[in-house]
């Protein structure tokens, strides 16, 4: 059926965000329905009395530029709001109650004045870039101002930071100077400065760009079997169409003009596989698929993308994908991809309806280092690290095992529905550990859940998980937080978690044999009023001092905590990693 | 490329004025072939015409092509009578032939017509965007079924940094069509394959040179472990 086909998946067939790419006016009143990015070199200014109100709607958007699963406004340009004393710009949700991403900025700056934002998940978050914002009002956000990382620094003069959930979050260096601004009056913190240790990989070599013979490769179509050695530019779109195959040998460097026919800053060159590709390196000879440009960025190149190339399971081993758009790119297709390295790329993998393994392989420095759905994936021995945010997964029957998944300034590893085993993993040092969210059914044993910025493992509205033999350490706030959720907690260690080692609200289930020490405020706090089975547990002190519960606030359920452990169970450590 | 182009004209110019015409290479007297072209909600297609051939080899100019649809999704074509391959396609461009673009749409792979001087037939076409196509494609292809076992030497010790593959011939001169990582030290591989027979081997050069032997004849249904290879030496 796809013989004849000469294109890759029509992006912009799916539901898209705008990229505004020239110098935009917003005024009066706007609705925003969908992302909006602001690319280098492009300006976006509202002005005074200008009202935007955001659609509220967790998607599933698939477009790597953008952070959020939510409505956002992501600024790598220049972002100016120049409201006044008397007309001051307001952002906020569309209806009441609704959540939106909020403004993120990720290279570019923001100016702003007499700004009122609202009803966001982060009114600011920063991750490289300065933000100024001068009598700006941050209220009723979960969190007001997020900076994260040494290339954040925000300005705030005469700002106002209250009724968030948390005022202020500072991360790993993020730099701040405030003056005569209030941050006061958060419902959770109002404040407070968290580093995490630095994680980082070390750099492979690389060939230098020498200006070698290349084979050029315009728009072409590769029919039968073709191999690549030596040094190919490519200057178009290369297919592989059905019944044909590309076989890519050691030592094979790849490069990919850029060419931005649409002016949204992203190239569209690269390889569209229909057929097959067997692109097999060695540790010695590495094959490369990366930028032809002489100052290489994420987006240079589109992808590898593979379509509707089940037929054989297609390999890539020991190759490197730098400063693609997205490095892999699959639809219903077999894939095994084993000790690859993806770094710099808007994203690293991304693929739909495919049947995958990633094996000892490496992401770092990616905006997003794997999204998928509706898949199947199994996931060994990687390492995800440094990126903004790490793994996203929706609807994938998952088996994760054995990874090292830290110091992603966003989410480490995000699950949404799906049926998965998460076995043996470090999670570390990113902002949020693991997110759990939609499920019916998973199992998470012997994992370790350590020094992430805010919260280790957060779950929300699943059902039948299994959390077992695994570790929640120095986390921010809470080493576990479960949200409307049900299952069994057990033989698990709690240990000197910032607020609490774990929180619980509309939790039904059990909590067992589980070590609980060492936690700030609690070993556990209850923020619902469901009671909680949660006997023969070792509380690290009197358990009515370490536990929050209906003793302290009417307004929660209990903690049935008889009978505790007179002894500590012994902490997980051999089955963690 | 548009060498098509005065025959097609011609053909029409005749067909519209009818003409009588004759052709060297089809049989005596005109065919027509008509229908409608339809999406893959089966909704007729505006913009789309119909392409014919002389082989199943369609990476060419067509020798034949209908009007563009209007909304009706109605095509028309008086050519030779003959036995050709068709395919309809849909192209948001006034692009004539060459690459699809992103909104294409296609029928796939070209079907056989016979045409009959002085009689008309009827064809529907349905046309698919690349998305639809491959969704289509996955329903109708088999699940892929892991082959497991190890690369031995012949003293039967595990070799490292070997591979295993497998075709559905003994000896194959170039890379087989399915092809496994590298081997640990274990000398482990896996392979998946559509179900069917095979012969499998294993190799340490890649590509390797001279072609490779697979030795090992084995039919596959659903998954199998313990399929140990001894490594050939190297022709």
């Amino acid at each position: 059926m796809l013989l004849l086909l000469y294109c890759f998946l029509p992006v912009s067939a799916l539901p898209r965000a705008e990229v505004l790419t020239v110098d935009t006016v917003w005024q009066g009143e706007v609705v925003l329905a969908e992302d909006v990015l602001v690319p280098a070199g492009v300006t976006l200014t509202l002005k005074a009395g200008t009202s935007v109100r955001v659609s509220a709607a967790e998607s599933t958007k698939i477009d790597p530029e953008f952070l959020d699963n939510r409505t956002e406004v992501l600024v790598r340009g220049t972002l100016r709001v120049e409201g006044t004393a008397g007309a001051p710009v307001r952002i906020g949700p569309e209806t009441d109650g609704g959540e939106w991403a909020g403004i993120l900025v990720d290279g570019g700056g923001v100016e702003a004045d007499h700004l009122d934002l609202e009803g966001a998940a982060t009114g600011f978050s920063l991750f490289a870039g300065r933000a100024i914002l001068r009598d700006c009002r941050l209220a009723g956000n979960r969190y007001g101002l997020f900076l994260s990382g040494p290339e954040a620094e925000g300005i705030l003069e005469r700002c106002e930071l209250s009724g968030n959930d948390y005022g202020l979050v500072r991360s790993n260096g993020a730099r701040l100077r405030a003056t005569a601004s209030t941050i006061a009056g958060n419902q959770q913190r109002d404040e407070f400065l968290l580093e995490t240790k630095p994680v980082s990989l070390p750099l492979p070599a690389e060939p230098q760009r020498e200006e070698q013979a290349r084979r050029l490769f315009g728009d072409k179509v590769l029919l039968g079997e073709n191999t690549w050695r030596g040094h190919i530019l490519v200057d178009g779109v290369v297919r592989v169409p059905e019944g044909a195959r590309l076989v890519i040998l050691p030592g094979t460097v790849v490069e990919f003009s850029k060419r931005d026919t649409n002016g949204d800053g992203i190239g569209e060159n690269g390889l569209l596989v229909q057929g097959g590709l067997v692109a097999k390196g060695t540790p010695e000879k590495p094959i490369f698929f990366r930028s032809a440009e002489p100052n290489p960025a994420a987006g240079d190149w589109d992808a590898i993308n593979i379509l509707g190339s089940d037929q054989a399971r297609n390999l890539v081993e020991h190759c490197r994908f730098q400063h693609g758009y997205r490095g892999l790119h699959l639809h219903f297709s077999s894939l095994a991809v084993h000790s690859s390295d993806f770094s710099g790329n808007y994203r690293g993998a991304q693929f739909q309806e495919s049947q995958v393994l990633f094996a000892d392989s490496r992401f770092f420095a990616n905006r997003s280092g794997v999204q998928a759905r509706d898949s199947v994936l199994v996931f060994l021995r990687n390492q995800v690290v440094g990126n903004t945010n790490g793994l996203n997964f929706f609807r994938v029957a998952l088996d994760l095992a054995d990874n090292l998944i830290a110091g992603n300034l966003g989410d480490g590893l995000r699950i949404r529905e799906g049926s998965p085993e998460v076995r043996g993993n470090r999670i570390e040092a990113n902002r949020f550990g693991l997110s759990v969210s939609d499920g019916v059914r998973g199992e998470y044993a012997g994992n370790r859940l350590e020094g992430n910025v805010e919260v280790g493992m957060l779950v929300r509205n699943s059902a039948n998980l299994e959390i077992s033999s695994s570790i929640f350490r120095a986390n921010g706030l809470n080493g576990l937080r479960l949200r409307e959720s049900s299952g069994v907690v057990r033989d698990s260690l709690f240990e000197n978690n910032g607020e609490r080692g774990m929180g619980a609200g509309g939790f039904s289930g059990l909590v067992t044999n589980n070590r609980f020490s060492g936690n700030g405020l609690y070993a556990l706090g209850l923020d619902g009023g469901e009671d909680l089975e949660a006997p023969s547990n070792w509380w690290g002190g009197e358990p009515e001092s370490v536990i929050f519960d209906r003793l302290d606030d009417p307004a929660l359920g209990a903690v049935r905590y008889q009978p505790p452990l007179a002894v500590p169970p012994a902490p997980p450590l051999g089955e963690v990693p | 490329m548009n060498g098509w182009r005065p025959t097609v004209f011609f053909l029409f110019f005749c067909f519209l004025l009818g003409l009588p015409v004759s052709f060297a290479s089809g049989g005596d007297g005109v065919a027509v072939l008509q229908g409608v072209i339809v999406d893959a909600g089966q909704r007729p297609v505006a913009g789309a015409e119909v392409a014919l051939y002389l082989s199943e080899d369609v990476r060419r100019p067509a020798a034949y092509k209908s009007n563009r649809t209007a909304g009706d999704g109605r095509y028309r074509l008086a050519v030779p009578a003959g036995d050709y391959w068709a395919v309809a396609a849909q192209r948001r461009d006034d692009a004539e032939s060459g690459p699809l673009g992103l909104a294409d749409r296609h029928s796939g792979p070209p079907v056989a017509v016979s045409l009959r001087a002085g009689r008309e037939k009827e064809k529907r076409f349905e046309v698919l965007d690349l998305r639809q196509a491959a969704r289509r494609l996955a329903r109708e292809k088999s699940t892929l079924v892991p082959v497991r076992g190890r690369v031995l030497d012949a003293a039967g010790k595990p070799v490292v940094m070997a591979y295993a593959v497998a075709d559905t011939v003994a000896e194959k001169g170039g890379l087989p069509r399915h092809v496994s990582a590298w081997t640990g030290v274990d000398g482990v591989y896996e392979l998946m394959l559509p179900p069917g027979g095979y012969f499998l081997g294993a190799a340490r050069q890649f590509p390797q040179t001279g072609g490779y032997r697979l030795p090992r004849e084995l039919e596959v249904r659903e998954e199998v472990a313990g399929v140990d290879l001894e490594l050939a030496s190297e022709p």
